[in-house]
């Protein structure tokens, strides 16, 4: 069983992270060690990957799929960009995904050689495509988890490895997240960027100083940000407040902070402007995002009419038309299969008030407080995104995900501190239990909404 | 050896220092190319725009491979289309209702144009469209519109409704020679049949009916032959027709071509 140790004031913590932060040293954390920890690391993984993949077997259509699946076997067959000429007609004219970065069909793209060479899988739900979902759902479903797990690490002040490694695992198990791992897309990709930015300042908010391997992590995970969609830039901004305000209070020197900061804003420009001036040039239009191209070629195709701008009121009421439903699609939306029933809505949203409320708590001491800060940053961003949701055309909950999966499991340890603070003994282990159990069975509900009829 | 190594680590750092400084300074230097390059035609395209406004013209046929323009003449209240360039076929100026040519050729069109107007690397010229119109198009070349996406990505227009019962049609002026005519239609709900009809008065060249999809797939198109030796005016047609029931039927235009392709002889 997995208890959280209410520790003696003379005794040493649980786990070995220091109890103030940051250290000299920066923080270290406890392994995963002892086969109860490892048995319950790797049946998470497989868990996780797993659902994903059953649901990457089962769906047969998802948003926009078949416009990735084009993008993808492009890349994975040629070093040249896909051109408009490639995208003229069909639905791939309304989705014109090569106006955004190629790199995170990469990923896809050695699955894709591999279903190439397979060929198409007939007892699957979409033959030619399933292995590179498959494909997929590893990648992204097993990184996901690892950053969760680093970030719930970083958050813990006071329980132990086996909560960690359930709470990240809550956090994983949210249907949406699960489902987004089983299509292809280019969501998984903005969500992990998104999420390795939390992580990462999170672990510069520990650290007593900042260095040269810092500056090359937060403009790696810049890049990738760049690399995504633009809802995954909330992070991205997270990142580099926390960055700036570390190098300006724990380096010294003009030279050494310009050359942190010049770093950290070299390896994005190296690595991703690129693509941006590429597109800037492609489109010709001052447009330095395609987002109002991408839109208006939807619209176009699907329905043969651009619309005026609407005016502030009508984008206000059409959001909060939309509220029920974006919210119910950052949980559970299966498109074609399941969505959310009314119920769950309100149970969620109560969750969520509460873990939110949990983290504003100093006490019980189960976090750390740069942990909290984050969270409520996550929070405050997911929060942030839905608001500026209003001036777009679509307001799908998958939007909040770069920001919601790490803001999920802080909330899941805000609960925790907060049931605690009632149910002394056992209250975290408890509210960890719950979100498993919950996001556990919408998973199985999901599963079985995609079953073959 | 210490020494050794801080005077190699200096360098490293240098190095570092000297690098971030060169791929920022390399950004910051392709941006302003590529922004000064896309905006390079500002100029010209604002002084072209005030000339055709001040002959009361708003409609210009613009190089296509000079797109980048396309913001400031809309900014300038005119309209501009994209055409081939630098010769683009005259009967196109009509077509698309564009008085105003501007081409990178100085020469091109003259024998039509009244009025012209230099600036920069280009001339523009006002074309009698009557003239225009009577042009027959060479082996080779095409005459059509570009509705829904005139300047490839937005600003974006609306595809051009062809309610059932009220056909689209035009005439095109063309000499002996082979055809198609291809048009670009949907229905969104997917209920239309749209029809294409070509023919001279009276006579029918070809025609050609299909079920129109719920988006742009693949264009429909006919072939035809003109057999005239001397130029004719080519009556082409883009009807809609659907159920009675479950409300009106609306196919919608994207683009349509016609394109002279004569067959080897």
């Amino acid at each position: 069983m997995t208890t959280v140790t209410e520790p003696a004031e003379d005794a040493p913590p649980i786990v070995d992270e220091p109890a103030t932060e940051p250290s000299a040293a920066g923080p270290t954390f406890g392994r995963f060690t002892g086969w109860r920890q490892l048995l319950l690391l790797v049946g998470s993984f497989v868990l996780v990957v797993g659902i994903s993949s059953v649901l990457a077997w089962r769906i047969s259509p998802a948003p926009d799929e078949d416009s990735h699946k084009f993008m993808i076997t492009h890349q994975a067959n040629n070093l040249s960009p896909v051109g408009w000429q490639d995208m003229e007609w069909g639905i791939d004219r309304g989705h014109s995904y090569y106006l955004y970065s190629s790199i995170p069909y990469y990923i896809y793209a050695p699955f894709e050689r591999l279903q190439e060479a397979i060929g198409p899988v007939d007892s699957a739900a979409r033959p030619d495509r399933v292995i590179t979902r498959i494909g997929g759902a590893l990648v992204f479903g097993a990184t996901q988890l690892a950053l969760t797990l680093l970030i719930v690490r970083r958050m813990r002040k006071d329980f132990s490895n086996e909560m960690v490694i359930l709470v990240a695992l809550a956090a994983n198990l949210l249907p949406q997240l699960r489902y987004q791992h089983a299509y292809l897309n280019t969501d998984s990709f903005t969500i992990l960027a998104a999420t390795a930015c939390f992580a990462l300042a999170l672990r510069l908010w520990q650290r007593r100083g900042v260095g040269l391997v810092d500056a090359l992590l937060v403009g790696g995970a810049f890049a990738a940000v760049a690399h995504g969609r633009y809802n995954g830039f909330a992070g991205a901004a997270v990142l580099a407040g926390v960055f700036g305000v570390c190098v300006f209070r724990r380096s010294e020197g003009v030279r050494v902070r310009l050359r942190l900061i010049g770093l950290a804003l070299a390896i994005p420009v190296l690595l991703a402007a690129p693509v941006h001036l590429a597109i800037y040039n492609e489109l010709r239009n001052d447009h330095v995002i395609a987002s109002t191209d991408h839109d208006q070629m939807a619209r176009s195709t699907f329905s043969a009419r651009i619309p005026a701008t609407p005016t502030l009121e009508d984008q206000v009421s059409a959001w909060f038309d939309d509220a029920s439903f974006t919210w119910q699609s950052t949980f559970s939306s299966i498109q074609g299969y399941s969505e959310l029933a009314e119920p769950w809505i309100w149970v969620f949203a109560l969750l969520c008030v509460a873990g939110s409320a949990g983290l504003v708590l100093r006490r019980p001491e189960l976090l750390t407080g740069s942990g909290r800060a984050i969270g409520l940053l996550a929070v405050g961003c997911t929060l942030g995104t839905w608001v500026l949701m209003v001036a777009w055309p679509y307001h799908l909950g998958r939007f909040l995900l770069p920001a919601a999966a790490t803001a999920l499991a802080a909330i899941i340890l805000g609960s925790g501190v907060l049931l605690q603070r009632f149910v002394r003994a056992r209250g975290f282990v408890i509210a960890v239990w719950v979100w498993v159990a919950l996001f556990g069975l919408l998973d199985i509900m999901a599963i079985v909404a995609t079953a073959p009829a | 050896m210490h020494e050794a190594s801080r005077g190699a680590r200096r360098g490293a750092l240098l190095a570092l220092d000297i690098g971030i400084c060169a791929v920022l300074l390399v950004f910051a230097v392709s941006f302003v190319a590529i922004r000064s390059n896309l905006h390079a035609y500002n100029s010209d395209a604002e002084a072209i725009a005030q000339w055709a406004t001040s002959l009361g013209k708003t409609r210009i046929a613009w190089p296509a491979d000079k797109r980048e323009a396309v913001p400031k003449l809309l900014a300038s209240d005119v309209t501009p289309v994209l055409v081939a360039s630098p010769h683009p076929p005259a009967q196109q100026l009509f077509v698309n209702n564009t008085p105003i040519l501007v081409t990178t050729d100085p020469d091109y069109l003259s024998s039509l144009s009244t009025d012209q107007f230099q600036s920069g690397p280009f001339t523009a010229r006002v074309i009698d469209l009557i003239k225009a119109h009577s042009v027959p198009i060479a082996n080779g070349e095409a005459i059509g519109e570009q509705v829904s996406r005139p300047y490839l990505y937005a600003p974006l227009r609306n595809s051009r409704p062809i309610a059932a019962g009220k056909p689209w049609a035009t005439k095109v002026i063309l000499e002996a020679g082979h055809y198609s005519f291809t048009v670009a239609i949907f229905d969104p709900r997917a209920r239309g049949i749209g029809t294409l009809t070509v023919g001279i008065g009276d006579k029918q060249l070809a025609t050609k009916a299909s079920r129109l999809q719920s988006a742009m797939f693949t264009p429909m198109s006919v072939e035809f032959d003109v057999p005239d030796k001397k130029p004719v005016a080519v009556d082409i047609k883009i009807a809609v027709t659907g159920p009675a029931t479950g409300g009106a039927v609306n196919g919608f235009v994207h683009e349509w071509e016609v394109r002279r392709q004569d067959r080897a002889p």
